[in-house]
């Protein structure tokens, strides 16, 4: 019989043991009344000779081996049957504990999201290479096509080493309309890297990765359904990306977006310029899967020496400029605002609980006399201890059941939050293994949490004392008063840290916010235009193009004024190290990073900010030798707090830019109000210079009127397309889409903070009322007395009040470091507002201290009610 | 010299339980008056450890049991060998003879020694 088997049987075991052991003594006096005795004698005198049959019994028992099980499920009916039986106390407790595992749930599956990587196999193995400078300041930069050549021949500690670069392109052939698409150039080995083949048709080969190879494209999955109806004949046949033809080779899996959420894919060498491009043109990224028993850290090496080397052979364009190996893709949100809010939900997770361990802890004050009752009839120390643990794990598995559940409905929630944002295609907001592990583990320490602190105080107190004190409940146990006390400490505190936290983000919010409305965005429409290199090779070809483009728009009624920008406000774009002329370069200090946009035609009016000191651009702008810049007001606030801004010389250097002659003095003719380029970080310094050859694309910003009827987009589209067919406009966004979703990780992560710490606030206002309630009853006797005495209601509210001024006092001061801790976290991310702003921490202090006073007053206003002659009774 | 009621050493319960039901299935009762019987009163099987010993083995698959009727009509558990039993009872015997051998032959090398 297996163990399983014995378990379930247990009473027919019990039945068969009995049967078994009165078999023997009966054979047994059977005998000895064969040898002459009596028959009373001979059962009395086989059963002397057995011994205690209840001992053997209990030696058989225990050599079932399912012994501590038995016991187990025994303590775990008691404990169902006694948190039913406290109905209210089981559902506040398991509400509290759901809630914060609930969190956690969601916290962790919202980072595990965003953290995990690529979905395939081997994820972690898979590192990006990126070039930085001799400083170290600026990671991310990319690899120049030379550079990754070098790489690819002398990288050993990678099974293989891909690059790709994206843009945008037209979609164009003879049925259909052109449709703007993202697209990307890879390198041939990139699907194979990463493990990818085509539903349809076939991959990249190296030998289409050669220059002159004939133009092929893979297509996304979804636009192969949506614009070509899932056409399985679509392989083979020439359709037009940017105007060139290109024959269609391979369709991808639906969902496979590779790198952010790209449809179309070309080989690398498809990419115009490519060959000729120098070493410091660093416009690839490039990734790699480490060789089998390869570690980062060897691969780091690897790179680290082949950059030394191309330093030295090309020092024009190499000179300090390193390599490094990291993770790829890096996470999508910033490691601290992620490990603020991991904390943050931990905090919530571990006030919840402590309100529920002195709950316990009171509970098990009032079942001393119980356990006292238990360990007299000889129960173990560590049998009573169980009992107590295999409560608290009760109630955290419940919990942790309806956690999971809340988890799934949070994750749902921030889902939703977030739809407008545009996440890679691989973050996707699903729980894995890893997020129920977390889970699991969350309960397990809940409830040993919870379950180990009343158990503690009752392998403590239990066994020796409490079989005298157990009749009366005035005088329980001094040790677990300061239990509670240390729990009510801890909570205040991180309920002060985390509405810190919180207080700090949502002031940056509203800073943002406040900031952004100079900006007047109502009417104003931002369009993406990617040239074709073939038609717009040069420089001129493109400028005539745009100073065309602009005139037609101008031309549409309904349009106010139209303006080119390299990047979009609010939507990030290059920076650019500033120096200023006069000012002596400080050695070892930071260069200041500005923000470096290049604008075509009336693009302050557009936004509809004009300048306010100093004027905006003419076209006698921006020709050689007469350089001029707009900056903005916070350049002036930051670089020129006290002298005159306008006609000062600047000048701009690319941050990975080669040693060698440095480029022009620029003088600064306008300031600009503050219009933020950068996102999720503080308002940024931007420089305003007028476009001059247009690299990489421009944005075509539009203006229109108020009273226009309708949406002029589609007449801009029109103009475009009459200008050029194979050239047409990206996803046209409002300003305002730009704007708000460059605000969106303060709102969302701030959000979640100030949820979260509104949680913890309300769970430790619970806390409090119900230890304060607690004492009011244990204390009801006291109560009567001092009333009898002639103690006014003012002096008994006070005496309860009194005793949560010191715990409030110790928390307030512990959460004020622990918030200067919290502040230095989020430091990178507040704006406008100091980490360690004294209103913040000043307002917060007061709420949290009018929160407590309430909920401690309630109940103490309860005493003060009482019938003095009641309360005398009480017992 | 061996003294009456001399405890058995540790673990040779078990062995000479086997060895007695390797005889045939045999019932609780009979095991412990045929152990006596066989150890000619030397051994005393204490009736408090027989049965432990029995479920013990019983649980580990040594032993099976079934309830029968026996010839004084009354229903008892019988108890017979597995082969996992009989292995186990091979294995414990040849250790055993091993062991006492050397016991005899430290015990004689040193009485020879000392003489």
């Amino acid at each position: 019989m297996n163990w399983w088997r014995r378990l379930r049987h247990d009473d027919d075991l019990e039945m068969h043991l009995d049967a078994e052991l009165r078999d023997h003594l009966e054979r047994q006096a059977v005998d000895y009344i064969a040898q002459g005795m009596s028959d009373a004698d001979a059962r009395r005198r086989a059963r002397l000779e057995f011994g205690g049959v209840d001992q053997v019994k209990e030696v058989c028992r225990d050599a079932r081996g399912t012994r501590w099980a038995i016991d187990i499920a025994q303590d775990v009916r008691f404990a169902a049957r006694l948190l039913m039986k406290d109905r209210w106390f089981t559902l506040a407790a398991v509400v509290a504990l759901a809630v914060g595992i609930g969190l956690n749930g969601t916290m962790f599956t919202i980072v595990n999201a965003m953290t995990r990587g690529l979905p395939i196999e081997h994820a972690d193995r898979i590192v990006s290479i990126d070039a930085r400078d001799g400083a170290g300041h600026w990671r991310g930069l990319g690899g120049s096509y030379r550079d990754f050549l070098d790489f690819q021949a002398g990288m050993k500690t990678v099974s293989g080493l891909a690059a790709f670069s994206q843009t945008g392109t037209t979609l164009g052939d003879d049925d259909h309309v052109n449709e703007p698409a993202a697209m990307c150039y890879v390198s041939a080995n990139t699907f194979q890297l990463l493990g990818e083949t085509p539903v349809l048709g076939r991959s990249f080969l190296p030998e289409d990765d050669r220059p002159g190879a004939p133009a092929i494209v893979i297509l996304g999955g979804s636009i192969w359904k949506a614009r070509y109806d899932s056409d399985p004949a679509l392989i083979g046949r020439t359709i037009r990306i940017g105007g060139v033809p290109a024959i269609v080779v391979g369709v991808m899996p639906d969902g496979f977006r590779f790198p952010v959420l790209s449809d179309v894919w070309q080989p690398l060498a498809l990419q115009p310029g490519l060959d000729s491009q120098r070493r410091d043109t660093r416009a690839l990224h490039v990734f790699g899967v480490l060789a089998d028993r390869k570690s980062r850290a060897q691969a780091q090496s690897e790179a680290g020496g082949i950059a030394d080397r191309l330093s030295r052979e090309y020092p024009d364009t190499n000179r300090n400029v390193g390599a490094v190996v990291a993770a790829f893709p890096g996470p999508f949100a910033p490691d601290p605002i992620l490990r603020a809010l991991m904390a943050a939900v931990g905090f919530v997770l571990f006030v919840a609980s402590a309100n529920v361990a002195s709950l316990l802890l009171a509970r098990s004050a009032a079942r001393a006399h119980e356990m006292a009752t238990r360990a007299a009839l000889g129960a173990t120390r560590w049998r009573i201890v169980r009992q107590l643990l295999v409560e608290g794990g009760l109630l955290a598995c419940a919990a942790g059941a309806s956690g999971l559940a809340f988890s799934l409905v949070g994750v749902w929630l921030f889902s939703k939050a977030v739809l407008g944002i545009n996440f890679p295609y691989y973050i996707q907001w699903t729980m894995d293994r890893q997020v129920l592990w977390f889970v699991a583990a969350a309960c397990l320490g809940t409830g040993c949490f919870v379950g180990l602190l009343p158990a503690l105080h009752v392998a403590h107190t239990a066994t020796h004392r409490s079989v005298n004190e157990g009749g009366r409940t005035a005088t329980s146990g001094v040790d677990r008063r300061r239990w509670t006390t240390a729990l009510l400490i801890a909570e205040l505190a991180l309920t002060l840290i985390l509405l810190d936290g919180a207080g700090l983000m949502m002031r940056s919010f509203l800073a943002v916010y406040r900031a952004d409305l100079v900006v007047d965005a109502a009417h104003v429409t931002a369009m993406p235009l990617t040239l074709p290199r073939p038609a717009y090779g040069t420089p001129s070809q493109r400028i005539a193009f745009y100073e065309t483009l602009e005139r037609h728009v101008e031309a549409i009624p309904g349009v106010s004024s139209a303006a080119f920008a390299n990047v979009v406000p609010f939507s990030g774009g290059p920076s650019r190290h500033l120096a200023i002329e006069g000012r002596a370069f400080v050695q070892g200090e930071p260069q200041p990073t500005v923000s470096f946009v290049t604008v075509r035609g009336r693009y302050f009016e557009t936004l509809g900010v004009g300048v306010l000191h100093g004027r905006t651009f003419i076209d006698a702008d921006g020709v050689p030798g007469r350089e001029g810049a707009i900056v903005n007001q916070r350049l002036v606030t930051l670089f020129f707090p006290h002298a005159a801004p306008i006609g000062q010389r600047i000048r701009l250097t690319p941050m990975n830019g080669p040693p060698g002659t440095p480029p022009d003095w620029i003088t600064i003719v306008g300031v600009s109000p503050t219009v933020r380029q950068q996102y999720f970080q503080d308002l940024d310094p931007v420089v305003y210079v007028p476009d001059q050859a247009d690299v990489g694309g421009m944005t075509l910003i539009v203006r229109s009127l108020a009273s226009s009827p309708g949406s002029v987009s589609p007449l801009v589209r029109g103009a475009v397309s009459q200008l050029d067919a194979d050239i047409s406009l990206g996803t046209i966004r409002p300003l305002e889409w730009f704007m708000t979703t460059s605000r969106w990780g303060h709102r969302v992560f701030g959000g979640l903070l100030t949820v979260f710490a509104f949680i913890a606030l309300a769970l430790a206002a619970v806390g409090l009322y119900a230890v304060t309630a607690y004492s009011v009853v244990q204390r009801t006797q006291e109560i009567g007395v001092r009333m009898a005495l002639g103690a006014q209601a003012g002096a008994i509210v006070w005496l309860f009040v009194e005793r949560t001024m010191r715990p409030l006092s110790i928390g307030l001061g512990i959460g004020v470091i622990g918030a200067l801790g919290m502040g230095r976290l989020l430091r990178g991310f507040l704006i406008q507002t100091s980490a360690t702003d004294p209103a913040t921490m000043a307002g917060i202090a007061v709420l949290l201290a009018a929160v407590c006073a309430a909920a401690c007053v309630f109940p103490a206003r309860g005493a003060a009610c009482l019938d003095p002659l009641k309360a005398l009774r009480y017992e | 010299m061996a003294t009456p009621n001399a405890d058995l050493p540790q673990g040779t319960l078990d062995m000479l339980i086997l060895q007695v039901v390797a005889r045939g299935p045999i019932h609780g009762y009979a095991i412990a008056q045929r152990v006596q019987q066989i150890s000619r009163d030397v051994l005393q099987v204490r009736q408090g450890s027989l049965y432990p010993a029995l479920h013990r083995m019983e649980n580990r698959g040594l032993l099976a049991a079934t309830w029968k009727a026996t010839d004084t009509g009354r229903d008892a558990k019988f108890y017979r060998l597995t082969p996992a039993g009989r292995a186990h009872l091979k294995e414990e015997t040849a250790n055993w003879a091993r062991l006492s051998d050397a016991i005899r032959l430290i015990l004689r090398t040193a009485s020879e020694g000392g003489a």
